[in-house]
């Protein structure tokens, strides 16, 4: 008990000091395996865990899905998903706001990182919000709030490590995703409709369009539906596992990129090597959260939180509060993929011991992960809008996603009481 | 998931010390990342192949499983010393705004020098299980290769990925335009 709390204090020192998280989980997770077990046992354990990692046939997802999302990126595709939402929502009071919403929930169908969604949805959307004279907190907020759902709708980067750090099937979990990402929608565009009730200055109506006009736009959204029916169809279907899924919408999304004239030699490089530089970053994390959890289940830490779990088993939802509590705390610090690779692997045994399903809690642990995207110090999400829109002051932004937040919570709130949300859809998967 | 910064507005222009920054660092980094790239692509490529061979022609790719599993080391080897050089892990970066001038270069020495550390630690216990490889004669599943070969060449990208990450330390003592998170 004594040797996991130090760790983790020694871990949160360390991290404060600005050494990258996975190297010191890498240290820590050493060093504490040393202190708990044996040196011997230690050296042989980071030789064996490092290759294991690198050399997994399921992990080759992450990068391919990370790939399919910058070459979306680069496509184009954010444009077309716009224009269409904008045709149906853009005459009302706050309408490109729910545009952008909409539209962010569509590129997040073929898109499984949140922060690409952000960064490319801010393209398109901020500067027609402006030029309407919307809001900036109102326009940012919705594209911050609106770029979170990357990681909900499948394919999600973050849903896959989820699935193969639990061992829970990455399609019955995609499947799962798909009901709470349009409730995610929904809750959005009614905090627009909050905001613009309150001051309906912040968003004025744009113009009406004919319906002629509108079923043009919706008919340029092909290229979206066929990537998203392809891919997802595929894993659903039980046609495609999800590396080969995943293999086939980077393709897709490469042949895409390639006929838009999007790609030149520099372009593909870039694409590449981000990819394979952001898969680097991953695996560097994912081998130190392995070491630093076989340091932790050396300890009898695991199973004084399993005592403690246990004296609330005829009030599980107990449990349940209180790590959704440490999430979102922790949300405040971390960026997101390290706090789950740090936290999954010590509080999934607990929430399968009272009883829960794994598939609900990865949803649960990803709805949290969006809101840490959009908390502050850290919300990544605001970051990246900061860096493609550097007129629009950080405090603007998070007040601007204030609302959206806020929104989240009774979000996380249904889909933690409403289980049926998330497990309904993936009961039809192959 | 923090996209790396890009390195398009990276200045070319060497000053004195930055040599050593260069062709420890930027060099094999570009050069690596290159290698990297290339073996994504293919692994794409490749998953693609074996679908359709599989459902167009009822013949998938023998072995891809395994070809897939031994790209990817290749990959995330190949592209460390990049993320290395360019700082571009995920890093708890809250308190930047409060943390004095003065402070922030020798921040960026001590971490890269951690860095160094923690990722030649790896290359060093990778070395040792690519010993242990060669001594059992272990080899992979499917084609039968033996796995040695494949061990040491992740002991030694991941060392090379260490002393990039000492360059990128170095970059920070004679404050290079190279490598320097910006």
């Amino acid at each position: 008990m004594t040797e996991a709390l130090v760790g983790l204090a020694v871990l949160l020192a360390l991290a404060f000091l600005r050494i990258p998280i996975a190297f010191v989980m890498i240290l820590c997770g050493f060093v504490g395996m040393v202190w708990v077990g044996s040196l011997q046992g230690a050296l042989a354990n980071v030789g064996q865990t490092a290759f294991d990692a690198a050399i997994n046939y399921e992990l080759s997802v992450v990068p391919l899905f990370v790939l399919m999302g910058n070459f979306v990126a680069r496509a184009r595709l954010s444009e077309e998903l716009y224009t269409a939402s904008n045709a149906f929502l853009g005459h009302r009071r706050g309408g490109l706001a729910m545009a952008t919403i909409v539209a962010c929930g569509g590129f997040s169908a073929i898109c499984g990182s949140s922060l690409a969604t952000a960064a490319t949805m801010s393209k398109v959307a901020m500067p027609s919000m402006r030029r309407y004279g919307y809001d900036d907190a109102l326009a940012s907020g919705s594209i911050a709030a609106g770029g979170t759902l990357g990681i909900l709708i499948p394919p999600s980067v973050l849903l896959v490590i989820y699935g193969i750090l639990t061992q829970t099937s990455i399609g019955k979990l995609f499947a799962a995703g798909v009901l709470p990402g349009l409730v995610a929608v929904l809750f959005y565009m009614l905090a627009v409709r909050v905001v613009i009730w309150y001051r309906p200055e912040a968003g004025p109506a744009g113009e009406r369009r004919t319906w002629r006009e509108r079923a043009q736009a919706l008919s340029r959204v092909w290229g979206v539906v066929v990537l998203f029916a392809i891919v997802m169809g595929g894993i659903y279907g039980g046609v495609f596992s999800p590396t080969e899924a995943a293999g086939i919408g980077a393709i897709g999304a490469f042949f895409f990129a390639l006929l838009r004239g999007a790609l030149t030699w520099r372009v593909l490089y870039d694409v590449l090597v981000e990819s394979a530089s952001t898969t680097a970053m991953l695996f560097t994390v994912l081998i130190g959260a392995l070491l630093f959890a076989n340091f932790i289940n050396l300890t009898d830490f695991p199973q004084a939180l399993l005592d403690l779990a246990g004296q609330f088993s005829d009030r599980p939802w107990m449990v349940i509060l209180a790590i959704l509590a440490i999430y979102l705390v922790l949300g405040c610090v971390f960026e997101s993929l390290s706090m789950i690779l740090l936290t999954v692997p010590i509080f999934f045994p607990l929430v399968i011991q009272l009883g829960y399903d794994p598939v609900w809690f990865g949803i649960l642990v990803v709805v949290i992960t969006e809101i840490s995207l959009i908390t502050p110090p850290v919300g990544l999400n605001v970051f990246v809008l900061r860096g493609v829109l550097p007129d629009v002051r950080t405090s603007t932004i998070f007040r601007g996603v204030t609302p959206f937040w806020i929104a989240d919570l009774f979000r996380l709130a249904l889909i933690a009481a409403v289980p049926a949300l998330s497990l309904w859809l993936p009961s039809f998967v192959r | 998931m923090v996209a790396p910064p890009d390195a398009g507005d990276r200045v070319a222009r060497p000053q004195s010390g930055s040599g050593l920054v260069y062709w420890l660092g930027e060099a094999p980094a570009r050069l690596l990342s290159l290698i990297a790239c290339v073996m994504l692509f293919f692994m794409m490529v490749l998953t693609f192949v074996d679908v359709a061979g599989r459902y167009l022609f009822a013949s998938p790719l023998p072995a891809a499983y395994e070809i897939v599993a031994f790209t990817m080391p290749a990959i995330i080897f190949c592209a460390l010393p990049l993320t290395n050089l360019r700082e571009g892990h995920v890093t708890v970066d809250i308190f930047d705004s409060l943390v004095p001038n003065w402070w922030r270069r020798t921040q960026a020495i001590l971490v890269n020098l951690v860095v160094a550390g923690a990722t030649g630690f790896i290359a060093w216990r990778l070395a040792a299980r690519s010993y242990d490889h060669f001594r059992f004669r272990e080899v992979t599943d499917e084609l039968w290769l033996p796995m040695w070969p494949f061990s040491t060449a992740m002991a030694v990208l991941c060392a090379i990925a260490a002393v990039v990450a000492l360059a990128a330390m170095w970059g920070h003592v004679v404050k290079s335009p190279y490598g320097v998170r910006r």
